[in-house]
């Protein structure tokens, strides 16, 4: 049996209220990130094949263990079937896409992005007209990284909602179902708010926990080697 | 079907040994080698970052060398290998495994070129060999590292023949002209002996 390598503390005021653990999927395109980032392209001059690291962390309202009924407006905010498999808003799990019987066997998750990603701070215009200035991610100081032990890489990352961070708004109550790990690569501009499907290297999926402008989480999320 | 995807995240590799004489192939060599402790520390320093503002790497050493060895449990030759010319200087033990994660050395390394002197050897010696770039992806998430050892690499006056028999694979800060650096994967086969009329190819392939 898998341990969990996720934890997810919830606070209000303070005081530790509940606690998620889960499993994640690092992706495809994060096991070829992992076999291109410890290669040299060339010699004289030495460049590397690629030099980002973990470095973001994103949440989202899709994934396969939402369990709530999203409201309205993120309804119109975070539109269903924008993500690049055009799902029902529900489906990300670790073995999507999930086929019960024959069929090639999945070995390598395809999942690239999060399924229903939700901005950190900014507007509430539907994906498609996202603006510069949304913020999709957890930067630092609210992202830091520890070794828990010799062969693991321990992220933290905290979404404080009573600081504004995700609940703003019209979105006063937000069940998030799904987080993200993101290198610091080109195609994940932190700046660029118009872009909010961003590139992932580990996904998980995990029971509602509907935000509201009380709660603080930390998400304490290890990759193990 | 589902097939369960490994975590913690699995290093795999596969080792493929080529003794190649004008060309044709004349020894092989193929199996799975072990992804040591260190290699596993290295992966998780390897993706981090020290600091923000600036943003200061944990780690940015990439895998660059490659090192023979004639010790290990794998050692089929010891007659040769504990007899002038090879011991001394390549004096030593054969008792590492391929399934032991704790080992940090080649248990006999020997030399790519340079001296016939014994450990540590002289400056100007060279231990390991650098592998080849840019490194290969037969597919997106492997990567493969190659090297091929021409003729008179290992096998030199008075080496002329080498029972080769542990393998290992090393980072960019290793020290070529060093005996003893520490290595993040590593192999221990049935000897190939290495000669001058003989090159070897060895591709090293790492799979997540």
């Amino acid at each position: 049996m898998r341990a969990d390598n996720v934890h997810i503390k919830i606070r209000e005021h303070g005081k530790l209220i509940d606690e998620r653990s889960g499993h994640n999927v690092w992706v495809e395109r994060g096991r070829q990130y992992l076999a291109e980032i410890m290669a040299y392209a060339s010699y004289g001059p030495d460049t590397f094949e690629r030099a980002d690291r973990i470095r973001y962390f994103g949440v989202g309202i899709g994934g396969f263990q939402q369990q709530a009924i999203v409201p309205a407006a993120l309804d119109t905010a975070y539109p269903v079937g924008s993500d690049p498999f055009a799902t029902s808003g529900k489906e990300y799990r670790e073995d999507f896409p999930y086929i019960h019987d024959s069929g090639p066997p999945v070995t390598h998750s395809p999942l690239t992005t999060l399924e229903r990603p939700v901005r950190i701070t900014g507007g509430a215009n539907p994906y498609g007209t996202a603006v510069v200035g949304d913020r999709w991610l957890v930067n630092t100081p609210n992202f830091f990284t520890t070794h828990l032990t010799l062969f693991e890489v321990t992220v933290h990352a905290v979404i404080d909602c009573t600081a504004g961070d995700i609940v703003y708004g019209a979105f006063t109550d937000v069940p998030i179902s799904e987080a993200g790990l993101f290198t610091d690569e080109l195609a994940v501009d932190p700046t660029d708010g118009t872009v909010p499907f961003k590139p992932l290297m580990a996904y998980i999926t995990f029971d509602t926990i509907t935000l509201n402008s009380s709660l603080q989480l930390e998400f304490i999320w290890s990759i193990q080697f | 079907m589902y097939l369960p995807i490994q975590d913690p995240i699995e290093v795999k590799s596969n080792l493929k040994l080529m003794m190649r004489e004008r060309g044709k192939i004349v020894g092989r060599r193929e199996g799975h080698n072990i992804w040591l402790n260190l290699g596993r520390e290295y992966l998780a320093r390897l993706i981090a970052y020290q600091s923000f503002g600036p943003d200061v790497f944990e780690e940015d050493q990439r895998v660059r060398y490659m090192g023979f060895g004639i010790g290990g449990t794998q050692q089929l030759q010891p007659a040769t290998a504990n007899a002038v010319p090879i011991s001394p200087p390549y004096v030593g033990t054969n008792n590492q495994t391929d399934t032991d994660t704790t080992l940090t050395t080649i248990e006999r390394p020997v030399r790519v070129s340079g001296s016939s002197s014994a450990y540590p050897g002289l400056a100007g010696d060279a231990w390991i060999g650098q592998i080849q770039a840019p490194a290969g992806h037969p597919v997106a998430t492997e990567t493969l590292f190659s090297r091929v050892f021409g003729q008179t690499e290992i096998s030199y006056a008075p080496f002329l023949s080498v029972p080769l028999s542990e393998v290992g694979l090393f980072l960019s800060g290793s020290d070529p002209e060093n005996y003893q650096n520490t290595m993040i994967a590593y192999d221990t086969f049935d000897t190939l002996s290495k000669t001058t009329a003989f090159e070897l190819e060895v591709q090293w392939t790492i799979k997540f």
